[in-house]
């Protein structure tokens, strides 16, 4: 049986169209309220668009913008490294990150391989690339074998296709901010927020952390989280003063 | 009849005779220090500015200038002379200081010497220092040097007090149509005609007879619809002889934007102004009058003092060959540019810095344009003006614009810019470029659409600003934050192929196992048991039971007896006895006597033992 049938087609059509419209609205509604300067219904809209709607870096960059003209920069920066989360070549999004980070004193880490992997490399394309390399090897190994064929090149050739691809798709997939930033998050209290060595408010400071700083979350107790920075410091400090990159937490 | 009555003195009157007669015991004790001393307000100065040098002296009396200052390429444009009177305590007399103040205005660049002067102070003749004056060219837009005034009737010039209302004067001839008056105003233009957005540099006059002490207040007020006032300079203040009177003149500069075509109407400059006028005498008394006058006894009078209004022919900016990214300016411009830091990673900003400057309207025009942008990312400019130090009116200077560059792509250089302006001078409009500049700049991924790296193909003329929302992305491409190598397709993908594989995979090996020596092996055993099984079968005849025991036996032993392969005795005799039986099945003509069950039995157990320990 047919899950659709060619007469539900006009009704799985309208339903398509209804999702669309009613992301577009709110989308359109803080276009128009950022382009007459009111970013904070504009900031209000976006967010109404990407609680109903699909998830999309050019969302959380729009609400980047919208809060920095507002001057959360802490949020701004949240939501910027969203949409590179996202989209890991969003320039505008990566500028803008950078003119917090700058404006905030937050010192420029050079960047890994990883990020300079998906700086340059479209990561989907990637992907794909490994993933059809490895399978494409993998069965012409199969076949090869299956034929108790006498050509050694072609496994060897398979063989070498098979690990290539799967190298390529196990490098692009930790690259993957998705999953490199998994345990990140962003410091989103205003006024930044002391790193202390003990989850205690009277613990000696490791680092005074400014409003945008990123770190990772390595494990929580209770109201407080211990986060590694990303020159290798780590410490303490209150869950409340950061906000996860993953909403979905 | 009436006892005559002695008339009470005022207070005026009797602070009158007392320093009348303090004056009269001091004098004579009184001895004064002469002193000369001579400076320039400024050293160096620009062609047709004007500078003042001030002789002072103080003494017992006036001090009396004997020398005129001749020196080829100074003229002298006015002079003026002030004194001061004042008690010398403890020795009660009374001190003069003479300010005798001659406006100098360069005629050329060069460096002057003004030689010393004679002064005769208290019946002795003194001389000045010599001074050095520096005069450097003028630069463009300078303001004209004060015109000449036509010499008016000479006349009595009465105190304020008892003049008419003020009256603006005509630019040109102030004193002309009514030599009463003591004061004027002049609106100086240098040009009749400018063209929209132009700057018109306008002199603005105030003068005042010398002899009467005066106070201007700090700005004049002008200002009027159809054009801009730039900033108003700080007062000059300047003597000038007109027809034999002396006149002290303040002059403000300050200029003019017309904002559209046609004539505009300049309305009259004002000023207020405070005047020390000497005191009347309360009655017919002249006496006590005049005594006041003479130590100095002034009323404060408040004027205004205003200039006439003035035309200004403006004409429109031509059409033809007006540039695309002509954006307001009007004047004579050059352009530098300059950018850091010469080497940026990839997302860090690069400011590119770009001055023009020159004369013309700085304050209404557009940035320069950003010529192919592409593979940068390029933000709206800041700006900042620095007026010319030698033209605070602000239609000289130079304007910097800085803006932020961001590589998309790796870049070896900056884009070069462009800057469009009418010059009046050439009435015609004339572009200029800065080049591009040589940087290392590390950018990331292809160019995406930048609607600010397209102002060089459609620059704003009229400095329309941005709308705000050019800087929101329009790419709504839905997404996840579950990492790609996990997302449905490339699972449900993945799967599919893993388990076609595997199961290829499998029958592969099971292919090759059962080709393997074990399996043959194995399938052999299994074979014989189930022939095993077949000779268990109670329905198989006597001859296809012989036959199926000896075709096994052979099967297991191929080629051999039992003898031969080290059986008991007893699984030998059980052997060697089915053997003669098929034999005699095989060959015997007669009829061959059955298997007995127990024979079948033994035949059975002893192939049963075979097949588990020999094979």
């Amino acid at each position: 049986m047919k899950f659709f049938r060619p007469s539900s087609k006009p009704f799985l059509l309208a339903f398509v169209l209804v999702a669309t419209c009613a992301m577009a609205e709110p989308v359109s509604d803080a276009i128009s309220a950022y382009e007459s300067g009111d970013f904070s219904k504009a900031a209000r809209d976006f967010e109404t668009a990407l609680a109903s709607g699909p998830k999309s870096a050019g969302l959380y960059f729009n609400l980047g913008q919208a809060l920095k003209k507002q001057g959360e920069t802490g949020s701004a920066a949240l939501n910027f490294r969203r949409a590179l989360m996202l989209d890991p070549r969003l320039m505008d999004a990566r500028i803008s990150l950078s003119d917090i980070e700058r404006s905030k004193g937050i010192p420029l880490l050079p960047a890994g391989w990883k990020d300079q992997l998906i700086e340059r490399v479209p990561l989907y394309p990637l992907l794909v690339s490994g993933f059809v390399l490895f399978w494409l090897g993998a069965f012409l190994w199969l076949v090869l074998a299956f034929q108790q064929s006498r050509n050694r090149l072609g496994l060897v050739v398979g063989l070498v296709l098979a690990l290539l691809g799967g190298a390529i798709f196990t490098l692009a997939y930790i690259a993957d901010p998705r999953f490199q930033w998994r345990d990140g998050a962003v410091v989103v209290a205003a006024d930044g927020v002391s790193l202390l060595s003990a989850p205690a408010e009277r613990s000696p400071l490791v680092a005074k952390l400014p409003a945008a700083s990123s770190l990772r979350i390595i494990r929580t107790s209770g109201e407080w989280a211990y986060a590694k920075l990303g020159d290798g410091k780590s410490g303490w400090l209150p869950q409340n003063t950061i906000t996860e990159l993953l909403p979905e937490k | 009849m009436k006892a005559p009555t002695i008339p009470l003195l005022s207070i005026r009157q009797l602070a009158a005779v007392f320093f009348s007669a303090m004056l009269l015991l001091g004098l004579p004790s009184a001895t004064f220090a002469q002193s000369v001393e001579s400076e320039l307000t400024a050293g160096t100065i620009q062609v047709g500015q004007a500078v003042e040098l001030r002789v002072t002296t103080k003494g017992k009396s006036q001090g009396q200038l004997l020398d005129q200052i001749e020196v080829d390429g100074l003229e002298v444009a006015g002079t003026q002379k002030q004194f001061q009177m004042q008690m010398a305590l403890p020795k009660f007399g009374v001190e003069v200081a003479t300010v005798q103040t001659v406006i100098l205005v360069p005629t050329r660049s060069g460096e002057f010497t003004i030689p010393s002067l004679r002064v005769r102070l208290d019946g002795k003749v003194y001389k000045t220092a010599e001074s050095v004056l520096r005069v450097t060219p003028a630069t463009g837009g300078r303001v004209p040097v004060l015109p000449a005034i036509p010499v008016p009737q000479r006349g009595t010039v009465t105190p304020p007090v008892t003049t008419q209302p003020p009256q603006t004067s005509q630019p040109t001839t102030p004193r002309s149509e009514n030599p009463q008056k003591s004061y004027f105003g002049e609106m100086v233009i240098p040009k009749e005609s400018s063209y929209v957005g132009e700057v018109v540099p306008i002199d603005l006059r105030f003068s005042i007879d010398a002899n009467f002490p005066s106070q201007f207040s700090d700005r004049p007020n002008f200002s009027g619809e159809g054009f801009t006032v730039l900033r108003t300079t700080r007062p000059s203040e300047v003597s000038r002889d007109v027809n034999g009177f002396e006149y002290s003149c303040i002059v403000f500069r300050t200029a003019i934007t017309a904002a559209k075509a046609g004539t505009l109407e300049i309305p009259p400059a004002s000023i207020a102004a405070r005047v020390q006028v000497p005191v009347q005498a309360p009655s017919s008394d002249d006496f006590f009058g005049g005594m006041l006058r003479n130590f100095g006894m002034t009323d404060i009078r408040e004027i205004e003092i205003s200039t006439d209004s003035a035309q200004l022919d403006v004409k429109p900016l031509p059409r033809e060959g007006k540039p695309d990214d002509f954006a307001g300016a009007v004047g004579e411009f050059k352009i530098e540019a300059s950018a850091t830091p010469a080497k940026a990673e990839p997302g860090e900003p690069i400011t590119l810095r770009v001055v023009v400057s020159g004369r013309g309207n700085f304050e209404a025009m557009g940035p320069p344009v950003i010529r192919d942008a592409e593979g940068w990312k390029v933000y709206d400019p800041s700006e900042n003006f620095e007026p010319s130090p030698t033209d605070p009116v602000g239609f000289n200077g130079s304007k910097t614009y800085e803006f932020t560059l961001v590589a998309r792509q790796d870049q070896n250089a900056t884009p070069p810019v462009q800057f469009s302006y009418f010059d009046p001078a050439k009435e015609k409009y004339v572009t200029i470029e800065g080049p591009a500049v040589p940087i290392q700049a590390a950018g990331a991924g292809t160019p995406q659409p930048d609607a600010t790296a397209d102002q060089d193909q459609q620059p704003a003329p009229e400095q329309t600003p941005a709308p705000q929302g050019n800087d929101l992305s329009r790419d709504y491409a839905a997404s996840d934050f579950q990492p790609l190598g996990w997302s449905p397709v490339f699972v449900a993908i993945g799967a599919s192929l893993a388990a076609v594989w595997v199961i290829g995979f499998a029958v592969l090996m099971a292919r090759k196992y059962a080709e393997s020596p074990a399996a043959k092996r194995s399938r052999k055993i299994k074979s014989r048991r189930d022939a095993l099984k077949k000779l268990e079968a109670s329905s198989l005849s006597d001859g296809d039971f012989l036959d199926g025991a000896t075709a096994l036996f052979s099967e297991i032993f191929p080629h051999k007896t039992p003898a031969e392969i080290g059986l008991t005795a007893e699984q030998t005799e059980n052997l060697d006895r089915l053997f003669a039986k098929h034999q005699e099945a095989k060959y015997s003509t007669r009829r061959i006597t059955p298997i007995s069950s127990d024979d079948k039995a033994s035949y059975l157990k002893t192939l049963h033992e075979i097949l588990s320990t020999k094979q």
